[in-house]
């Protein structure tokens, strides 16, 4: 290199460098952020333990008491890898279609579908005089990861199908239950404007609904927001979306062509479209779903006016719920002698001539009836191991609540 | 114990653990550890990486932005995604190419958001550095020109060109880390170095402050 180009580039390096930012601001709206983040992260499981989301529960009938307190940890601990949403894999089913209400059809790929039918990624799901309800799994049959629907008249297509379920609306809306995942997104909605320019709608666990409108010739993104968080901008090529954070309660509009240029949040309760309690309205088509002809005047869901000519839904609802496991007075003992186990069958092979020492804490916070909501290896172990361990944990119940710490060394 | 097969069984423990491991750590060892603790959560090893390499992000956002009017909000996005991708870091990169990585992405999509070619204009001689080295008034407004100028050339090249430029020639990335750094293959980053060299030295011509170096780069061409 000559010496001339050296002395431009010396130049540069020396002084095409920004003035020392103002860092006091800089951390003051960083950590206020990550702060926010944190909240909403606790709030989400706030929601999720509150009384009017213990339904959901009683929905989910068959479920373990251990499993579905499973999923409280992979919600709301951001470090321990018990993620419900990274359990689908490549080629898997991106949901089940588990009922319909309405007398209309479901169309997937362009052919009427009864409920049970998987949806896959690349599918079109059209709904004509019906509104779709699906489901994507939870880990191990817990609580499911997503729950959604495709309102009457509506025209969508599944992006992706593994890790984030990626929809796209090409006419009409979604609604949203997404069990909250403690890293990425979990469910995302785009919606495209007339010049292809793609609107995306992220989050990490919410309730929401996106509703795609054309008006005056102009396409409208609409997104009414119940709980938690959802980023609105452009879809990354990899990682999370990176654009306007919106919290709930709020409802935005925002032009498809020019999205941040034009986009209105309002947080007043009174804007923001009640929440569907999609779990309730499964329940309600589903039963509508097994009822004879000419007992749907009586059923119980009114919402479905007739029934609807489908096989019986395939998940089971209503059921008894099963009974709580008893207190475990040596409960402390219990959880760490299991966690030993999982770690004597999951750790990885070391080498034999070399002696492996390893220490951890085990901090766990009990609910009012004993059972842990939350717990964290500090520091964590291999996932297969926290796994396994998951499954002791969740179904250990203590004398009363209140969070302890469990030393382990191995 | 040791300490090396430790690491590979369990490096997150290794890293954080809590003082069961009493091998003397080197900084680079201790960096590490640092990096372990704040994704496993620990605010305080965040805060610690945060004030560690701040100003370096803030640099290449700079200068990769060419403006410093949005520099403040894309730091601070910059280590918020830090913040939550930081659990899945594992360590096969160095943390500062991944921080990189990170930072290159952000200024991406701000870009791709923006929909405009960066504002490499009057607004980044404001922000020229002084220089303490130069005492002649002239001189310094010599050389704020020809920043001023070097900042226009650089915002006139693609994206792909500008990011290997800047990594390498401002930065002092080698060409693997790059590589690395934007997901392409050596050759390839090689390859956008080498016409990223080409276009400067045609626009050159455009910035009379910085004629005189048209000549070195032409003789420079094609050394990566």
């Amino acid at each position: 290199m000559t010496d001339k180009l050296e002395k431009a580039l010396r130049d540069a390096k020396k002084s095409f460098v920004p003035k020392e930012p103002d860092w006091d601001a800089v951390d003051a709206k960083l950590f206020a952020r990550i702060e926010a983040d944190k909240k909403s992260e606790r709030d989400a499981r706030v929601a999720r333990v509150a009384p009017a989301s213990r339904t959901w529960a009683w929905v989910a009938g068959g479920l373990a008491v251990a499993a579905a307190a499973a999923v409280f940890v992979g919600k709301h601990t951001s470090r321990a890898p018990f993620d419900a949403a990274t359990s689908a894999s490549a080629g898997a089913p991106a949901s089940a279609l588990l009922a319909h209400a309405g007398t209309g059809d479901v169309l997937i790929g362009g052919a009427a579908s009864a409920p049970g039918t998987d949806v896959r990624a690349g599918d079109i799901l059209e709904t004509r005089g019906a509104t779709a309800y699906l489901e994507r799994a939870g880990t191990q049959g817990a609580k499911p990861a997503v729950t959604w629907d495709v309102e009457d008249q509506s025209k969508v297509t599944v992006t992706r199908a593994s890790g984030t379920l990626i929809v796209a609306v090409d006419k009409g809306a979604v609604e949203a239950q997404v069990t909250p995942v403690p890293s990425g997104e979990a469910f995302a909605v785009d919606v495209a404007a007339a010049d292809g320019r793609v609107t995306r709608v992220a989050v990490h666990g919410t309730h929401l609904r996106v509703a795609r409108v054309e008006s005056a010739g102009k396409i409208k993104v609409v997104v009414d927001l119940n709980e938690g968080v959802v980023s609105i901008g452009t879809p990354p090529r990899t990682g999370s979306t990176y654009g306007t954070l919106v919290t709930a309660p709020a409802h935005v509009e925002l032009d498809a062509q020019d999205p941040s240029g034009t986009i209105v949040v309002s947080h007043a309760q009174k804007d923001v479209r009640a929440a569907v309690d999609l779990a309730a309205a499964i329940v309600a088509s589903s039963a509508v779903a097994q009822l004879p002809a000419q007992a749907a005047p009586n059923a119980p869901a009114p919402t479905a006016p007739a029934p609807v000519a489908a096989p019986v839904a395939p998940r089971p609802v209503a059921h008894p719920a099963p009974p709580e496991p008893a207190v475990d007075p040596n409960a402390p003992d219990t959880i760490a002698k299991g966690v030993r186990q999982c770690m004597a069958s999951h750790a990885p092979p070391a080498d034999a001539q070399v002696r492996v020492s390893v220490s951890t804490a085990l901090e766990l916070h009990m609910n009012d009836r004993g059972f842990p909501d939350f717990a964290r290896f500090d520091p964590p172990l291999p996932k297969d191991v926290q796994d396994c361990a998951s499954g002791v944990i969740y179904k250990t119940r203590f004398a009363s609540g209140g969070t302890t710490k469990i030393q382990l060394d191995f | 114990v040791s300490s090396t097969a430790f690491a590979q069984l369990f490096p997150v423990a290794f890293a954080g653990g809590a003082g069961h491991q009493k091998a003397v750590m080197s900084d680079e060892v201790s960096h590490d550890a640092l990096v372990a603790q704040a994704a496993a959560g620990d605010a305080a090893a965040f805060r610690a990486l945060y004030t560690r390499h701040r100003a370096d992000v803030a640099r290449l956002v700079y200068r990769m932005l060419g403006a410093r009017s949005d520099m403040d909000d894309l730091v601070q996005e910059v280590f918020f995604q830090v913040y939550r991708s930081l659990k899945d870091f594992r360590g096969k990169s160095k943390f500062t190419t991944w921080l990189h990585r990170v930072t290159v992405n952000v200024v991406l999509m701000h870009r791709r958001a923006a929909k405009s070619r960066p504002v490499y204009a009057e607004e980044a001689a404001q922000d020229v550095t002084p220089d303490d080295e130069t005492v002649l008034p002239d001189e310094d407004a010599d050389r704020r020109e020809r920043v001023r100028a070097f900042a226009r050339v650089l915002g006139r090249l693609a994206d792909k060109k500008r990011i290997v430029f800047v990594l390498h020639e401002l930065e002092g990335l080698s060409p693997a880390e790059i590589a690395d750094v934007v997901g392409a293959p050596v050759l390839t980053v090689r390859t956008r170095l080498f016409y990223a060299r080409r276009e400067i030295e045609e626009m050159l011509g455009d910035e009379p402050a910085l004629a005189p170096v048209r000549a070195s780069f032409t003789k420079a061409g094609g050394e990566a």
